[in-house]
């Protein structure tokens, strides 16, 4: 077997391969060019692959634009096999799991894989084709070795302005998906290395703030082009023979490896539902039914039963479903994240979520919460449902809601045009070993909020106030996490503002006798007023807490209050001692304690 | 399992998409079919079995509105 640059397999291994190094002489180090797909070879090439993604996100991180990207991390960068299978990540966003290798497999099915040409750059946002909804954009570059598809380079993430009716594409109330912004179906953006100029032009046509987009696409090839050379190189070295043959070993492996934490589940129907409050455009409620069967060395989650997809954004897509249950079921097999994360742990797991209910939107009902607010929610009833079978190892409810806000206008110190995606930390659910989590932005997206200082400095609106807010877990053997409360001054003559807010009239559940969190919250002070009130009082919206285009003026005060975690286990098995501790701290009110607790907040004997 | 693939030829200008009867899934152009109670086309050949060892015993048998 000849190397693709001319040397000689010399190892005794049929995977082993003698090749050129292009990275062992230049920093000095005796670095080996053969690799044994052994346990220790598997071991090198994981963490090989592991640290291009690694790097792949960096270079998004340091050179986007926006700031849902370069402080949210709103994002994921990945390697793929030429068929679509997940090799290795840089997962900031869990919520992103289900898309990742849906779009390049279902476009690779789609239009084949001739479609792909060296230097290519093929990007899509369509959320009835694998992605989570249409903020969301996949980007897919194709590597070429000795001109046959070894792989693809993959980036993810949150663009934070892409038309449709609201500044920041969030439209709350929006009835399809046209409201929603530009959908792009699988498209080359950059084909053969060139930019497709055309599409470029409609891109930045329909965007509100195409600065920030060109950005923040760039940042996206510049990642894709870091993954690719970082890749070529690798199978340089060591052929891509034995790049591609260790890759399908690891996924292997990871499928073994799950399927195995699968087994020790007690197999059985483990069945919960939920209601979510509205979908931003009725006040009614809908449901969510999920039974998750463990069958052996694999799950089936099943949807079935859920209500009809709704008029408004909360429904969500296929992937948004199957990103939230790959999320649960990872929670509890192997919550370390010991197995390495790719395509082999998908394949244990499956899931029914009809076409047209809320789990699964059909074209062209809108889903832009479905991925922020319905999501997280999700992970919750799917963990509640595993509650039945592994107690010790699930959380109750986490504050669900992703508390969007989204804002615009024209900045008076620039005279640009800006628009903001911000999100906010909440708390998270109690657990069978902890207190929740305390101002931790939804677990399905793991992003980090944005400083204050980096927040000021772009837009018009000063922080009057941003704290945990005291009583908002849910008491419980362990509390749920606070939530978090900022009071926004605006300080530009006007901004245009909407907002998506969940869990405001449907707290938080606690799990096994804990009790559920606070509710969120989102109010106004006009200048001049004293009083904060709703939006719905102030503004004559239906929603007051999911509303779309609504103009704050100078000196107009806006205040949210995220939810917070619900409590686990009954709160008469709290440690009298956390009690003490959260009463010193401000977390948790006396009167709250008397409350919740009884006696043992004043020290009294358990009953 | 007992399927074939079957193509589903679309013009390039036809950007609509189809679900997998069964699981929810898409179907961007290639179906797998079987003949279980009905003819049934369904996302992949996992699909077939998924469907006659957990969504016909759970759910009954379905009827692919697609034919």
């Amino acid at each position: 077997m000849s190397h693709p640059k001319g040397g000689q397999v010399e190892g005794s291994s049929k995977w082993s391969a003698n090749g050129c190094s292009l990275l062992g002489t230049e920093h000095g180090y005796p670095m080996s060019e053969r690799l044994e797909l052994d346990g220790v070879g598997l071991h090198v090439l994981h963490n090989a692959l592991a640290n291009i993604a690694a790097e792949m996100a960096l270079v998004m991180m340091k050179t986007s634009y926006s700031t849902i990207f370069n402080e949210g991390l709103d994002f994921s960068t990945v390697l793929l096999s030429r068929t679509g299978e997940l090799i290795a990540e840089k997962n900031y966003t869990p919520s992103m799991m289900g898309a990742i290798p849906n779009t390049v497999r279902w476009t690779l099915e789609e239009f084949g894989e001739e479609f792909f040409e060296p230097g290519d750059v093929v990007v899509h946002n369509d959320p009835y084709r694998g992605n989570c909804h249409i903020p969301e954009h996949m980007m897919m570059k194709p590597i070429f070795h000795d001109g046959r598809l070894v792989a693809f380079a993959g980036a993810i993430g949150h663009i934070a302005e892409v038309g449709g009716k609201a500044p920041g594409s969030f439209a709350a109330d929006a009835t399809d998906v046209y409201q929603e912004g530009l959908r792009l179906p699988p498209v080359k953006l950059i084909e053969r290395g060139e930019h497709n100029q055309q599409l470029w032009r409609v891109i930045m046509a329909n965007h509100r703030t195409p600065r920030n987009t060109w950005g923040d696409f760039h940042a996206m090839i510049g990642a894709l082009n870091v993954g690719e050379q970082r890749f070529s190189a690798l199978v340089d070295r060591y052929g891509d023979d034995v790049v591609v043959e260790g890759a399908r070993l690891l996924i292997d492996h990871s499928e073994r490896r799950l399927r195995s934490d699968i087994a020790e589940l007690p197999d059985g129907a483990y069945a919960a539902s939920m209601l979510v409050e509205d979908d931003g455009v009725s006040r009614d409620p809908f449901e969510v039914r999920l039974t998750i069967v463990v069958r052996g060395d694999e799950v089936i989650a099943d949807f079935t039963g859920s209500s009809p997809q709704v008029a408004g954004p909360m429904n969500c897509t296929y992937v948004v479903a199957l990103s939230a249950i790959y999320n649960a079921v990872f929670c509890v097999t192997d919550p370390e994240m010991l197995i390495p994360r790719n395509s082999g742990c998908y394949r244990p797991v499956r899931v029914i979520a009809p076409a047209g209910s809320v789990v699964n939107v059909r074209h062209p009902g809108p889903s832009v919460g479905g991925n922020t607010d319905l999501q997280p929610k999700l992970v919750d009833l799917a963990l509640a449902a595993l509650a039945q079978a592994v107690p010790d190892r699930v959380a109750a409810s986490s504050g669900g809601s992703s508390s969007n806000l989204l804002f615009g206008g024209v900045h008076p110190e620039t005279g640009l045009y800006y628009s903001n995606y911000h999100f906010d930390g909440m708390g998270a659910g109690g657990s069978a070993r902890a207190d929740g989590n305390d101002g931790e932005v939804t677990r399905h997206s793991n992003c980090r909020n944005t400083p204050i200082e980096i927040f000021e400095h772009r837009y018009p609106l000063r922080t009057l106030e941003y704290a945990l807010v005291p009583d908002s877990g849910g008491a419980g053997a362990h509390r749920g996490g606070q939530s978090t409360t900022r009071t926004l001054l605006v300080t530009a003559p006007a901004i245009t503002f909407s907002a998506l807010f969940d869990r405001c009239r449907i707290a938080p559940a606690g799990l096994l006798g804990g009790l559920p969190g606070l509710g969120s919250e989102l109010l106004v002070r006009r200048a001049g007023s004293a009083e904060f009130v709703g939006f719905d009082e102030a503004f004559g919206v239906a929603s007051g807490t999911k509303f779309t285009n609504v103009v704050l003026h100078e000196g107009d005060e806006l205040r949210y209050r995220t939810p917070g975690g619900g409590g686990f286990g009954d709160p008469e098995d709290r440690d009298p001692a956390l009690i003490e501790r959260d009463i010193r701290e401000t977390r948790v009110s006396r009167e709250a304690a008397l409350r919740d607790y009884g006696a043992l907040a004043t020290g009294g004997e358990r009953s | 399992v007992t399927g074939a693939w079957v193509e589903r030829p679309r013009v390039w200008s036809d950007t609509n998409v189809e679900h997998c009867p069964v699981c929810g899934c898409l179907i961007p152009r290639r179906a797998w079919r079987f003949v279980g109670e009905t003819p049934l086309e369904v996302c992949t050949p996992a699909c077939e079995e998924l469907y006659e060892t957990y969504y016909k015993p759970t759910h009954g048998a379905l009827v692919d509105d697609h034919h």
